[in-house]
């Protein structure tokens, strides 16, 4: 189990693949977190995990939900030939964020983060259609300048 | 290197009737890009000069 620290961000700007497709998005989560490796020896009277001699790896997610699409350089051309691929996400607070990102509108990098799989048909009658993608792995990089 | 022709108005900074090259675009997946019509590469074939011939 990672320990995390989750983002959640209601107005973000992102790119996947460097596809920008902040009009179809209606939410996004990204987890940071690392390994929890436990360091616990004896002579220790509680649990420890980490440590200044311990480099765990970086376990990220991210979540997002976007608005299906079938018309041409929208939500389906863009996702489906990434399915099974690593791809690099970038999102921030603000769309200034991600040419200028500054600390209150940090940007950050998800690279090599994995989608596994994709939802090309998710609809009901009477709604509009969406798709909900996770994207697994990754190095992430915060930039706030 | 390969051109590629900007499709789309989706990818940050460029804007649709763009020419770019690879490295313009980061770490991104040009060959999906180019799959999901956002990119189309472009012959890089140079065209011979013509020259008019006129006939007296």
């Amino acid at each position: 189990m990672a320990a995390t620290t989750t983002v959640y961000l209601s107005n973000p700007a992102l790119t996947i693949n460097a596809v920008n497709l902040t009009d179809q998005c209606t939410s996004a989560s990204l987890t940071f977190g690392y390994d929890q490796l436990e360091t616990t020896a004896f002579g220790d009277t509680a649990r420890y995990f980490g440590g200044s001699a311990v480099t765990s790896l970086q376990n990220n997610s991210f979540e997002i939900e976007l608005y299906q699409s079938y018309a041409a350089s929208e939500t389906e051309a863009t996702i489906y030939s990434l399915v099974g691929t690593q791809t690099t996400i970038v999102i921030s607070p603000t769309a200034a964020g991600l040419a200028t990102p500054s600390a209150t509108a940090p940007k950050y990098t998800l690279t090599g983060c994995f989608l596994a799989s994709h939802t090309p048909i998710n609809a009901s009658l009477g709604e509009l259609s969406t798709v909900t993608l996770t994207f697994n792995g990754g190095v992430l990089t915060k930039a706030t300048a | 290197m390969t051109k590629y022709l900007v499709n789309s108005n989706r990818l940050d900074g460029l804007k649709r009737g763009d020419i770019i090259d690879g490295k313009d675009l980061g770490d991104a997946n040009i060959a999906h890009l180019v799959e999901s019509g956002h990119l189309s590469p472009q012959d890089d074939k140079k065209h011979g000069k013509t020259k008019e011939i006129t006939e007296e």
